[in-house]
């Protein structure tokens, strides 16, 4: 029959391919068909290669996970799609059936397996697929910008918009690249903002007028795409190199514009996207709009971050300047108001400041940050700017972004501030009006700072070259003193104090007020002073001494109303006769009794019309060990307290202090009652009459409080006539104990308190000091071994009592007894 | 802040270090700082100590330091005291070797510059 | 006894291994999601970005069925799927088979997985081809619905019943993944069973899992190929009982 057919030939030359294998592959039979179409001889195969060798490597492993399972279980497979590799490596798209073969026993005998050509069916598979990945594509393009658009309108800064931006071309267009660049109109440049690099943005900022492609398109306000790197050749050689040597083929310059869709007239270009792919790529006009589109977006978004960034910028400023007028006035000296201003400038608005005040013979100089700029040319600068009272900006050149400011009054320029921007603000030019507001508002404030600072240096050298001159010394009494002026007032108080012998026996002290401040207040004071002392006399007494002042003060208008505290004491006969004019009641401490405040002789202020004219004295004994407190008002007049609490506080504070030496008693005082932030100034003056039998002291465990001690002993010891060198000796031996005590036994208690008792006899001196500290474990014996040593060298007696802390008894011989 | 206990000068080659007031623990330690770093190149140095009203063993420790740095460091050094005076006492109970304790300033500065 | 498919397959691979264990042992069978019988709903991208979902999946399993001394035996990407699981909770394991383990499939540097980057995008392609392979009825699945699975589900006429999205996942997952640095804190004795010529999981593979897991017993299989449970289940049955 014609259509009879030969098995062999059909076989072979069937119009598909025919492959036997073992169940591991290895093909045993393979027909013409499939060596025709595969190029292979049949003696390459037969015998030598498995099933799977022929596979594309990617389907090697849909061979291995996949059709070899398949065909084991169901023992046959159907329509698989494989690339044969063909002997000349070309593939060879196929449709594989195969049906496992198996012996008696169900064990796999052999595989059959039928190859279909499937070049063309393939070829429309592949578009089918090729479509749906553009489907897919489109939506993922529409979906990543849908995205975008939501994070810009999300995005308050032009840096979050220009992050939102550069993340777009990966996403709808599977860019490999893209950078954003953002107009700088200030420094009239193009910067790099965001990179999908990761690296970080570039750090070339672009002029504006360059002729590198980014600026050029920023010019033009176009679309710019290069498809290959011919065309950029002919647009951008520049552009060309940089895709070369990164390895792009099609690069996107896209502006970001404020303008409307399919309108560039009056548009402005506020931005560049630039993005690129590393394959060659043709974009479709539909993806063209979608880039436009992106650019308007993009535009928009930053327009309004701009708008935003404005806003915020001006606010902040206004509650910089503000704040830094407030910060200013707290202070009211010269250096410090200088210092405050360079440290609110730097960082916030500077990384360097520098203030320069044209006052003294060197000037005046505060500065903070860094960088600072080149000495010589700020120099320069400076100079000119004092000299025309222009400020000074230098946007580019060896010193960017500085500015020099002059810091003038109605002209006058007192100084200059120089300051080199903060990275990431605006250049100095472009905040030229808010530098100039800030060095407006310095310049005043700085030269308030200035008067008051020259005011207060007249007044208070006035004040000091009258309160000058030291108390009188002599063996029976002691006077200390202590003045401290007001932190805040612009002007000196008229507070003083005073101490002078009548006659030898005769002792007179003072502490007096006058009304108001300033140079006038201090004048005044000076003049009251010298008419106590021109008046003071052995007969008048302190009513009568009052009474001529009432006449003096007639004549000397500012002198009305002050008020004085006065009293004389008898040397001879302890006996002191004090008087008040309208001041506050001096405070008495007698031997063994509590503070007192002596509330007799009291009569109004002088030149007061309301006041008792009548001037009152009154007489008090003054036993040896007694101590007499005068003060002003500064020491207890607190506005939020009432005066008798400030009487009491008092009185309790000075019977705490009555064993603390006399020298740093009255300053105690102060510090203890007023502080160092004080409204007014106080003055104070404590007078130590006779000698005590007996000295005894407490101090505090605090080395410099040594010295103080030390004072007080040596004049006790002198007021009992004790020879110099045993003087020296007890100092030394005394100071060294109180060390030791200090050093050792409250190394841990800075609180702790030391007690000083020396007693004198004729034959002898004799010290006791002692501590509650805890001595145990001291390991710096060796440090004190040698003040221990001292004290054996120079005392004829030394006893340890550690009982309970530790007292020191030493005692050393008299020269005249030895 | 030690201005009112230490001062510096030139004397010759030898650096002069004049000392004043009293020297206790309270300002001893800060006071030998400032010697310390004012003289660690000096080729010869003279502490000056007749000014001093009171010296007490922290006085001395601090002056036992110096002397031991700058022995160690092969350069001369004098410690300049009045014939009486709180200083040539305590220096004197603390058995501070002869060679040492000068009276006169010239002179030592004449023996360390040699 | 809890068995592990690997990528391409479902439970039904065990067909031939997993009752000759049945008298000695409770035989769990499981599929991946997005295999087999697998609830399709319970994919999440997330959850199974990496392998450790995958482990976490088979910790549920054993919590849920309160399983102590598991005997786990994983095949191919399931081998480490059982690693990872056996890492976070040692104390559930007894011992773990592995067929055909390899925890990182890409050459790295001196590190030879058996293929390249562009073999793992190749075999991608493979899957696409082969979807639309099997029904031309597909086309417009895939042009308008690509998220209609069950139509997957019906076209694919095997035993090994995959949804296309998922298992394209998986195989990114699994061929992507790198648990190289997991492989030294398992603390569970291991049988590692290396086929002969097994071009996903080649010997070098398998030397490198035995030399990198403290006390584990390489078992060098006759077998050829990658998937001996069903090629050679009788040699497959052997090796584990022995060890076992």
């Amino acid at each position: 029959m014609p259509w009879e057919e030969d098995p062999g030939d059909l076989y072979e030359h069937a119009p598909c391919g025919y492959l036997t294998t073992l169940p591991d592959g290895t093909i045993v039979r393979v027909n013409e068909t499939f060596l025709a179409w595969t190029g292979y001889a049949r003696s390459q195969l037969v015998g030598q290669r498995r099933f799977r060798d022929l596979l594309s490597p990617g389907d090697k492993i849909y061979h291995e996970t996949h059709y070899a399972p398949l065909l084991s279980m169901q023992d046959d497979v159907h329509e698989v799609a494989f690339d044969v590799v063909c002997a000349d490596g070309r593939r060879l798209p196929t449709l594989i059936n195969s049906v496992l073969g198996r012996n008696p026993g169900g064990s796999p005998r052999l595989i059959r397996t039928t190859v279909f050509n499937a070049t063309e069916r393939r070829g429309y598979e592949k578009e089918l697929v090729a479509a749906r990945r553009a489907a897919e594509a489109s939506e993922v393009r529409v979906r990543a910008l849908q995205e975008v658009v939501a994070n810009l309108s999300a995005a308050p800064t032009a840096s979050e918009v220009a992050e939102a931006v550069v993340r777009a071309p990966a996403a709808a267009f599977e860019a490999d690249a893209a950078s954003v660049w953002l107009v700088d109109a200030d420094r009239d440049q193009l910067t790099a903002i965001a990179s999908t690099d990761s690296a970080g943005p570039a750090r070339d900022d672009i002029p504006r007028g360059s002729s590198r492609p980014i600026a050029e398109v920023a010019r033009r306000g176009d679309l710019h795409v290069v498809h290959c790197l011919a065309g950029a050749e002919e647009q951008f050689p520049e552009l060309a190199e940089t895709m070369r040597r990164l390895g792009y083929a099609t690069a996107v310059l896209l502006p970001l514009t404020n303008g409307f869709a399919g309108e560039s007239i009056g548009a402005e270009v506020l931005g560049v996207l630039s993005f690129a792919f590393t394959e060659q790529c043709e974009l479709t006009d539909a993806e063209l709009s979608v880039v436009r589109l992106l650019g308007h977006q993009a535009g928009h978004a930053l327009d309004r971050a701009r708008l935003y960034d404005d806003a915020r910028r001006r606010e902040a400023r206004a509650t910089f300047l503000a704040g830094t007028t407030r910060a200013l006035e707290e202070l009211p000296r010269l250096m410090p108001r200088a210092r405050r201003l360079v440290e609110r400038v730097v960082p916030e608005i500077a990384e360097w400041a520098a203030v320069r005040l044209q006052i003294g013979p060197a000037g005046l100089l505060a500065d903070a940050g860094s960088p600072a700029p080149d000495p010589e040319r700020l120099a320069e600068r400076v100079a000119l700017v004092v000299a025309n009272g222009k400020p000074e900006f230098t946007d580019d050149g060896p010193d960017p972004d500085c500015a020099v400011l002059p810091l003038s009054v109605s002209g006058k320029v007192l100084g200059t501030l120089a300051l080199r921007m903060a990275p990431g603000r605006r250049t100095a030019a472009a905040e030229a009006v808010f530098l100039t507001d800030l060095a407006d508002r310095a310049g005043l404030a700085l030269e308030n700072a200035r008067l008051y600072e020259q005011e207060r240096a007249i007044a208070r050298t006035l004040q000091r070259s009258l309160l000058a001159g030291d108390p009188p010394t002599d063996p029976r009494f002691a006077v200390e003193t202590h003045y401290q002026a007001a932190t805040h007032d612009l002007e000196v108080g008229g507070d003083w104090f005073d101490a002078f012998l009548i006659t030898p026996d005769k002792l007179a002290v003072v502490v007096g007020d006058v009304v108001g401040r300033g140079i006038d207040a201090a004048t005044t004071m000076g003049q009251l002073r010298s008419a106590i002392r021109a008046l003071a006399s052995a007969e008048a007494g302190p009513a009568r001494l009052l009474e001529r002042l009432d006449r003096f003060v007639d004549r000397v208008e500012s002198a009305r109303m002050a008020t004085v505290a006065y009293a004389e004491i008898d040397l001879t006969t302890s006996e002191m006769t004090y008087a008040c004019a309208g001041h506050l009641p001096p405070l008495l401490t007698k031997p063994g009794d509590a503070p007192t405040y002596l509330l007799q002789g009291r009569s109004g202020a002088l030149g007061s019309r309301a006041g008792r004219t009548a001037r009152l004295e009154h007489r008090t004994p003054l036993p040896p060990g007694s101590r007499l407190l005068l003060y002003t008002d500064g020491l207890i007049e607190r506005r939020n307290r009432r005066l008798d609490k400030g009487f009491e506080l008092l009185a309790r504070t000075y019977a705490g202090r009555r064993d603390s030496p006399l020298p740093g008693l009255t300053k105690g005082l102060v510090q203890s009652l007023v502080g160092t932030d004080h409204a007014d100034d106080v003055c104070l003056l404590c007078l130590a009459i006779g000698t005590e039998e007996r000295l005894e002291r407490s101090i505090g465990a605090d080395a410099v409080q040594i010295a103080l001690l030390r004072k007080d002993l040596r004049g006790w010891l002198v007021s009992h006539d004790v020879d110099e060198e045993s003087t020296q000796a007890v100092l030394l031996a005394c100071s060294e104990a109180v060390a030791n005590a200090i050093e050792h036994g409250y190394r841990n208690d800075p609180f702790g308190i030391v007690d000083v008792t020396a007693t004198v006899t004729t034959g002898a001196v004799e010290v006791e000091v002692t501590d509650r500290g805890d001595w145990k474990a001291t390991g710096s014996s060796q440090t004190r071994g040698r003040g221990l040593k001292l004290i054996e060298q120079v005392m004829d007696e030394v006893v340890f009592d550690r009982a309970e802390g530790t007292t020191v008894t030493m005692r050393r011989t008299r020269r005249e007894a030895r | 802040m030690t201005d009112q206990w230490v001062t510096f000068a030139k004397l010759g080659t030898a650096d002069l270090v004049r000392l004043a007031g009293e020297i206790d623990l309270a300002n001893a330690p800060e006071i030998g700082r400032e010697i310390a770093r004012q003289t660690g190149r000096s080729g010869a140095v003279l502490i000056d100590l007749t000014a001093v009203s009171f010296l007490d063993s922290a006085g001395v420790r601090l002056l036992d330091a110096l002397v031991g740095d700058l022995d160690e460091a092969g350069t001369p050094i004098r410690l300049v005291v009045g014939e009486t005076g709180a200083a040539r006492m305590t220096l004197q109970l603390c058995a501070f070797r002869d060679d040492l304790l000068a009276t006169d300033l010239d002179r030592a500065a004449d023996e360390v510059g040699r | 006894m809890l068995f592990a498919h690997g990528y391409g397959c479902d439970q039904n691979m065990w067909r031939f291994v997993a009752p000759e264990f049945a008298d000695t042992h409770r035989i769990v069978l499981f599929d991946h999601v997005g295999a087999g019988k697998s609830d399709l709903r319970a994919y999440e991208d997330e959850r199974y970005s990496s392998l450790d979902g995958y482990a976490s999946d088979v910790l549920e399993i054993v919590h849920d069925l309160d399983l102590h001394d598991v005997v786990f035996v994983g095949h191919s990407v399931s081998a480490m799927i059982g690693v990872l699981a056996a890492i976070r909770e040692p104390e559930r394991f007894a011992k773990l088979v592995l067929i055909g383990p390899s925890p990182r499939y890409i050459n790295d540097g001196d590190y030879v997985g058996g293929f390249g980057r562009t073999d793992i995008e190749e075999m991608l392609d493979s899957l696409d081809n082969n979807y639309l392979g099997w029904s031309s009825a597909m086309a417009p699945v895939i042009m308008g619905h690509p998220e209609r699975p069950e139509l997957g589900a019906e076209l694919v006429n095997s035993f090994c019943a995959t949804d296309p999205g998922i298992a394209k996942k998986f195989a990114h997952v699994t061929f992507l993944s790198d648990n190289r640095d997991d492989l030294p804190r398992l603390r569970v004795p291991a049988l590692i069973l290396q086929c002969t010529d097994d071009v996903i999981a080649p010997k070098v593979v398998g030397d490198y899992v035995h030399e990198n897991l403290e006390g584990s017993t390489l078992v060098a299989m006759n077998a050829t190929g990658h998937c001996p449970n069903l090629s050679a289940p009788a040699e497959t049955v052997a090796a584990i009982k022995a060890y076992l």
